[in-house]
This record gives structure tokens, C-alpha cells and sequence, in this order.
């Protein structure tokens, strides 16, 4: 299953919203966000393995970290936008 | 050196911070300014401290914002509450990173509670002036120049009780009292991170409750599209490069902090300043500032001598005070010693009974005779 990058708004947020998932025991690398996933220009994105974005999303919510958006770059290397 | 200014910086830090520093300058970049190794070393360098300043100070991590200094946070805190012309009440401890700020803005300053190490004057002095329901309250936890505790958490429950957003100025609290932005329900609290937190100096820490308008714009790595500061902290108010090796030595001075706890650090403080207290007392020249709610501060002056010339002649014997006004002329008029400014005594975590011994001998020999010592000429 492919990788899921979960988008920020800033690198505060993503290294906030890597600790929840640390803490949850996901793991998570933080990486720049794709330019083409940057909507105002500039941000960062934690980067979930498919099977484990599910559970990243419900330990994000539950610590009431916002993400702003959640990619997955398909086989053809276009990214979709995926409601998890 | 006995070095007693600790009020001022603190010069001893913990061997970890300067360590904490060049490791950052050798393995840090910028935070926000990229996806490699050196730029993520710097981002999880400075969150870290962020963690750590939110969990020892009662804030979430992303309202903790890194500042030059505690001046620079109250600069931000005074221009997003005060508007022009505005109705601030103050206590009657301020330092002049306060009323410099509300002085530029032309704000109407009511002062609250001018006697010294009397809670009750101070907190009646708030109920009657914040009825009036003015722009802000601004407090000093702890006055620089006197140690004087102020009643914040009652102070603070009164501004909540009137609805009057608070700015507290923790800049001698810090390290050693309870400092809190959820428990006080602040706007704003400033702080300097080459005090009480052991950090290098050029840090400091503002927590903000709430939004701020920033008085520095420009880049923050994020929303780099928009012309518009980012409306969301910390980005809203950290334009340009942060400071990450200063970041990197106040973590390690907030490590430091949490694992002596800040009561211990005042325990110890406060048993070096009764100490002295008890020295000094019998020198009929020297009047000493004490009171029962007093931080690690002491401030006295001399009989017939300039509060420098006792200052320099500290000096001289390799004692480090520091004497004048203090930046904080509203509270020597507060004490009536705005003519006469005093000599300061701080301390840290790194004073010794041993050094309050031998500048109370010091003292002693300096100020226990009638006769003026010789000021010196050269140092």
C-alpha cells in the first residue's frame, strides 16, 4: 500500500503531530510537503505507511492536532487527495 | 568573583548549556527552511524546547514563542492589547520594558499598590483600579529591584473576574515560582531565557493565550504564497531565522530547571538572601530592603554613599552587584529610593553560603565603618 502524507501548515505542527503519533506508536518521518500539495506555499507533511493512516488520523484526532489534508501519490505518480 | 547579579543574567549556567550551543552551531541549520538533514536537526532542536517550555510553564507547545528577550515579548504583548491612548493598569514595580512600550503608545497608566511587600496593598490597589475596566493589566511576578513576590494568582483572578486581559511580566519569576499561562488565564506571559532558565542571553520566551499582532513580518516557511503573516502561532510572531543555538542552550537551561524543580531553586535562593539579611543587619550604615514574600533579590543602600561608589567598590574586591535604578524607576519611586537608587543582590542556583559569608565579610569591612572607604581609581 502506497504512503500517505499527512499535510501541515507549519513544521510546528507536523513535529506536534509526529509526537502524537510516536506516542501512539506510528511511525512517521517529517519531510517537506510536495509543492504540489502546498496550497498557501511552504509546509511540511508527516509521511504514514498506507496501513497505518487510518490509525494515524484517529491519534491525531484525539489529540486535537489539525492536519490540513491527507495525499496518496498513486502508481502513475499523481497524488489523490484521500478521505480516510 | 562572588557574582551577585543573577537578577541581571545569570553568568554560572549549567555546563550542558554551553555544550547545547555548539552542538547546534555544528549540526543545526534553519527551522522551517527545508526537508534535509541539518534544516529537520534545527526543527526538532527548537521544538523540543518548545515541549519543554509549555510543560514547565503551563502553555500548549505551539502558543510557546521564541523571542530576543523578555522586552521583545512585552513590545508584542503592549501592541496587540493597548491601543493608543489606551487605560492600562500597572503595578507599582515595573520595569521600563513595560512603561517604555505603554509610554510610546501614550497609554494612561494607573498604578496599583506602591507599598513595598504588602500583598493586601497591592491587591486592593488592582480591585479598585481594574473596575474601571481598563485595556490591560500588566504585573511583574517579582520586582527586579526588590525580590517583592507580588500576589499574581490573585491578581490574575481578579483581571478573569473583570475580564480584563493580562500581561504578566515573569521575567524574575521564571525558574524559581510557578509561572503559568492556563492556570493564570493570561493574555501574555514574557520571560528571558539568560535568567532564572539558565538559557545564553539574546532568549526568551513569550506564551500567548490567544491571537497577537506580530511587530516583526517576513518569512516563516509557511504560507510563503501569501503577503498576509500567517494567522496562526507560533509563525504569527517568529519572522525570520530563530535562534537555535540560543534555542538549543535554553532547552538544556529548562532541563536543568526541571530536574533541580524551581521550588528547590527558591528554597535555595531564599535561604542565601535570609542569610545575608541576618549578616548585613548589624551594619548600622547599610538599610536593607526585606519583606516576607521576597525572591532571591535584595537591594540596600549605604549611609553617606553613592549606590555606585558601593557598587565599584564590590567591584574592586570581585563582588558582582549591580547598582542604579534598574530599569525599573516606577518601583524606586514606589520605595522612595528613586533618588538614591540601591545596591542589588541576586542570586542563583549556583551561589554558595560560603560566597554570602565572604560578601557579607565584604561588607563588613567596606561599609561597617563610619569612615569612607577609598573609591577607586582604577579597576
Amino acid at each position: 500500500m502506497n504512503d500517505n502524507y499527512f499535510t501541515f501548515r507549519s513544521v510546528t505542527a507536523a513535529m506536534q503531530g509526529s509526537r502524537i503519533l510516536g506516542d501512539a506508536g506510528i511511525a512517521s518521518i517529517t519531510v517537506r510537503a510536495p509543492k504540489q500539495l502546498q496550497q498557501q506555499g511552504c509546509g511540511y507533511s508527516l509521511k504514514v505507511r498506507g496501513d497505518a493512516a487510518v490509525r494515524a488520523k484517529l491519534a491525531l484526532a484525539q489529540a486535537e492536532v489539525r492536519y490540513s489534508r491527507v495525499y496518496r501519490r498513486d502508481d502513475s505518480g499523481q497524488w489523490q487527495e484521500v478521505t480516510l | 568573583m562572588i557574582y551577585f547579579d543573577s537578577a541581571a543574567t545569570t553568568l554560572q549556567k549549567p555546563p550542558q548549556v554551553a555544550l547545547a550551543v555548539q552542538d547546534a552551531m555544528r549540526r543545526c541549520a534553519s527551522v522551517g527552511r527545508g526537508g534535509h538533514k541539518a534544516a529537520m536537526a534545527a526543527a526538532e532542536t527548537v521544538y523540543s524546547c518548545r515541549e519543554l517550555a509549555a510543560e514547565l510553564l503551563g502553555a500548549e507547545a505551539e502558543q510557546v514563542i521564541f523571542t530576543m528577550n523578555a522586552t521583545h515579548g512585552l513590545n508584542i504583548a503592549v501592541n496587540t492589547l493597548v491601543p493608543m491612548g489606551g487605560r492600562v493598569v500597572v503595578s507599582g514595580f515595573e520595569h521600563n520594558a513595560v512603561t517604555r512600550p505603554l509610554h510610546a503608545r501614550n497609554a494612561r497608566l494607573t498604578i496599583a499598590g506602591r507599598r513595598l511587600f504588602s500583598p493586601e496593598d497591592t491587591l486592593a490597589a488592582f480591585e479598585e483600579a481594574l473596575a474601571e475596566k481598563p485595556d490591560a493589566a500588566i504585573c511583574t511576578q517579582v520586582s527586579n529591584v526588590f525580590g517583592y513576590i507580588l500576589p499574581m494568582a490573585h491578581i490574575a483572578a481578579l483581571c478573569r473576574s473583570c475580564g480584563v486581559p493580562l500581561i504578566i511580566d515573569a521575567s524574575q519569576a521564571a525558574g524559581t515560582l510557578p509561572v503559568s499561562l492556563k492556570e493564570t488565564g493570561a493574555r501574555f506571559i514574557a520571560m528571558p531565557g539568560h535568567k532564572g532558565l539558565y538559557g545564553p542571553q539574546g532568549t526568551g520566551l513569550l506564551l500567548c493565550a490567544d491571537g497577537a499582532e506580530p511587530i516583526l513580518y517576513g518569512g516563516t516557511g509557511s504560507n510563503s504564497a501569501e503577503q498576509e503573516m500567517p494567522d496562526f502561532l507560533p509563525d504569527r510572531l517568529e519572522a525570520g531565522t530563530h535562534n537555535v543555538c540560543g534555542i538549543a542552550g535554553l532547552a538544556a537551561g529548562l532541563r536543568f530547571v526541571r530536574a533541580q524543580t524551581q521550588q528547590r531553586i527558591l528554597r535555595h535562593e531564599q535561604k542565601l538572601l535570609r542569610l545575608l539579611a541576618a549578616e548585613l543587619r548589624s551594619l548600622p550604615r547599610l538599610h536593607l530592603f526585606t519583606g516576607k514574600e521576597q525572591a532571591g533579590v535584595l537591594s540596600f543602600t549605604v549611609e553617606d554613599m553613592d549606590c555606585e561608589e558601593a557598587a565599584a567598590l564590590l567591584a574592586a574586591q570581585h563582588a558582582a552587584v549591580r547598582a542604579g535604578l534598574h530599569c525599573a524607576p516606577t518601583a524606586h519611586e514606589s520605595a522612595g529610593t528613586l533618588e538614591s537608587g540601591t545596591v542589588r543582590v541576586s542570586f542563583s542556583a549556583f551561589n554558595t553560603e560560603r560566597e554570602v559569608r565572604e560578601f557579607a565579610r565584604l561588607c563588613k569591612k567596606l561599609f561597617g565603618s563610619t569612615e569612607k572607604a577609598q573609591f577607586p581609581t582604577c579597576y
